[in-house]
């Protein structure tokens, strides 16, 4: 998964939907997104990949590494602004979740002691 | 009204592209291709998502017979893109062409 502090989000965000991907070795694939690593590679599947001389293949499933992408078709129905903004609210409910059990674990070490001192 | 100061401040390059949010934009790209859209996120790679996009694709060829070389450009317009930041060469407020 994608780390929150990368436009990674954005393309988790596209999971599920049919999208339209540009490599840069001029090949356009068309198909919908299972899954965004790490990398910002895409796994695609159901697809359609369109090459430069005009033939086309279709393929159950595909993985385009990262670093072979140049561009992202959005579907057009999409508000990047609303998807982006429910995204930061998820990763920042989930830093807020994780600072209070940091916070808790923090506490818990000198409850232990107390009570092992009560005993 | 400390943190609007702070937004406001450019420390480092990346904040002039934090101007830029919401604004149209000029990028350069590999390949010679240039887009020109609004701007609606950006992360430290440069991975941009960009909105309402003319992409301008220049390519030169060189006549057979003439020898001169004949310089092309394709545009088309494109809704919203997520562009991969490893193919941005530069981003800039939109040029007059």
């Amino acid at each position: 998964m994608p780390s929150g502090a990368t436009l990674g989000v954005f393309l988790e965000a596209l999971q599920g939907s049919r999208i339209v991907v540009e490599l840069k070795r001029d090949v356009i694939v068309r198909g919908t997104l299972d899954s965004v690593d790490a990398g910002l590679g895409l796994t695609l599947s159901d697809v359609t990949m369109e090459y430069l001389q005009g033939h086309k293949e279709q393929m159950a499933l595909v993985h385009l590494r990262g670093p072979s992408v140049r561009l992202v078709h959005v579907p057009s129905k999409m508000e990047p602004d609303m998807v982006i903004a429910t995204h930061r609210r998820r990763i920042a409910a989930a830093r807020k979740l994780q600072e209070r059990r940091a916070a808790a674990d923090r506490v818990a070490p000198s409850d232990v002691n107390s009570a092992n001192g009560g005993e | 009204m400390a943190l609007a100061e702070d937004e406001a401040m450019v420390k480092e390059p990346l904040d002039l592209i934090r101007l830029s949010l919401d604004e149209r934009i000029y990028v350069k790209c590999r390949g010679d291709r240039e887009l020109r859209g609004k701007l609606h996120a950006y992360d430290q790679h440069l991975n941009m998502i960009l909105g309402e996009v003319e992409e301008t694709v220049t390519s030169s060829e060189i006549d057979d017979e003439t020898y001169e070389e004949i310089i092309k450009a394709t545009k088309r317009v494109v809704p919203y893109l997520f562009v991969r930041g490893d193919g941005v060469i530069l981003v800039s407020p939109p040029l007059r062409s």
